[in-house]
């Protein structure tokens, strides 16, 4: 909307308000919505940049490839909400830094339990490592850098389920209500995202949080994992942009006449 | 002059300001408050009932009203302070108290949301 169309928008409001005012009266009380702002999480006023460095995962094989569709997510999700610019690197800055340290535990995807258990200590201690983020953060023009580690399982969660019934009773012709249980094949997908938001000028971690999300589906929905993963994203995004970016807090209030 | 300063000028002339002092003047200044509020026009929502609230002080239906239109503009202590003279005038008032406990479900989520600096 332009500025012109906005000021007519807002000056026929208030003719209708002027009008409405005059036949005020009718009520005693309004329920109108509020929108109440809500602060971010950090401060990020004093970065003009931000870089998505990707993210640690177990090494087990997955149907997604999850720093991968975690890192582009986010970006577009940043490049929406933030005015901070988005860096884009050819490939995720942590990416190089994990597969080195796997590497040198094996050969990947013939690691034993034990090297995968490592590995996920060793990723944890890249993560926490102010130099190796400091170093990235000269390299990047001193960003903000949005990392962690990122899980996505799939379980079977088949089992009984608790069922509530309305039947008619065929003596009295009365309803009535039956509870029961009832086998039910489920299939569960959760997804825990450990996010850590870094300076990238001291490498220290300005704020760390974690988010765990799950949803089930019946067998019979056939739902792809990649499907389920942004599902879970998408219920996500919202407390991870609020790390960052002012929220709203939407609701209703009654004014009273 | 803008068509909206106009306007203003206007609705300032034909609604509340004729209006003298008293009861009945808090009162129009408070409906044309609600009025402009529903239109999502909440600073000059704010601006009526502060006006209102000028001419009737102990009002708990104002201080209800001021409260929210703090609420809205971010300023929540003040919003808080407003809320709870309301209650404090109108114990008893149901849509005051259902009200103040929406602010502090709200005032928690933000507080949990401590602002840190780098």
């Amino acid at each position: 909307m332009t500025s012109e169309t906005a000021r007519r928008a807002r000056n026929r409001r208030l003719f209708a308000a002027a009008l409405a005012s005059l036949a005020v009266g009718c009520s005693s009380f309004v329920e109108v919505p509020v929108e109440t702002p809500l602060q971010s999480k950090i401060d990020i006023s004093s970065f003009r940049r931000i870089l998505v460095a990707g993210f640690a995962t177990d090494l087990d094989s997955s149907d997604v490839d999850l720093s991968q569709e975690t890192a582009r997510l986010l970006q577009n999700q940043l490049r929406a909400s933030s005015k901070l610019q988005v860096l884009e690197p050819d490939r995720p800055p942590l990416g190089d830094a994990l597969d080195r340290a796997a590497e040198k535990l094996g050969v990947p995807g013939k690691l034993s339990k034990q090297e995968r258990e490592q590995f996920k200590v060793e990723a944890d201690r890249i993560l926490q490592d102010a130099e190796f983020w400091r170093k990235i953060g000269e390299e990047y023009g001193n960003p903000l850098i949005v990392t962690g580690r990122v899980g996505f399982d799939v379980q079977n969660r088949s089992g009984f389920q608790a069922e509530e019934r309305v039947v008619r009773d065929p003596s009295s012709s009365q309803p009535r209500l039956v509870r029961g249980n009832r086998f039910m094949e489920r299939k569960g997908f959760s997804l825990a995202a450990d996010f850590y938001f870094v300076d990238g000028r001291t490498g220290q971690t300005l704020h760390k949080e974690k988010f765990t999300e799950e949803v089930l589906y019946s067998e019979d929905q056939k739902i792809s994992p990649l499907s389920a993963y942004f599902e879970l994203m998408d219920r996500l995004l919202p407390n991870f942009l609020g790390v960052i970016t002012p929220q709203k807090i939407r609701g209703t209030r009654i004014l009273l006449h | 002059m803008a068509p909206r300063v106009v306007l203003l000028t206007l609705l300032a002339g034909i609604v509340p300001a004729a209006v003298g002092a008293g009861d009945q003047g808090a009162s129009r200044q408070r409906d044309f408050g609600i009025e402009v509020a529903r239109q999502g026009l909440w600073r000059e929502a704010r601006f009526r009932f502060e006006r209102s609230l000028a001419l009737q002080p102990d009002n708990a239906s104002g201080l209800n009203d001021l409260a929210i239109a703090l609420e809205q503009a971010g300023e929540f202590d003040k919003a808080r302070e407003a809320y709870e003279k309301a209650l404090k005038l109108d114990p008893k008032n149901v849509y005051i108290q259902q009200n103040y406990d929406l602010f502090r479900e709200a005032d928690d989520k933000r507080n949990r949301k401590a602002r840190k600096k780098p």
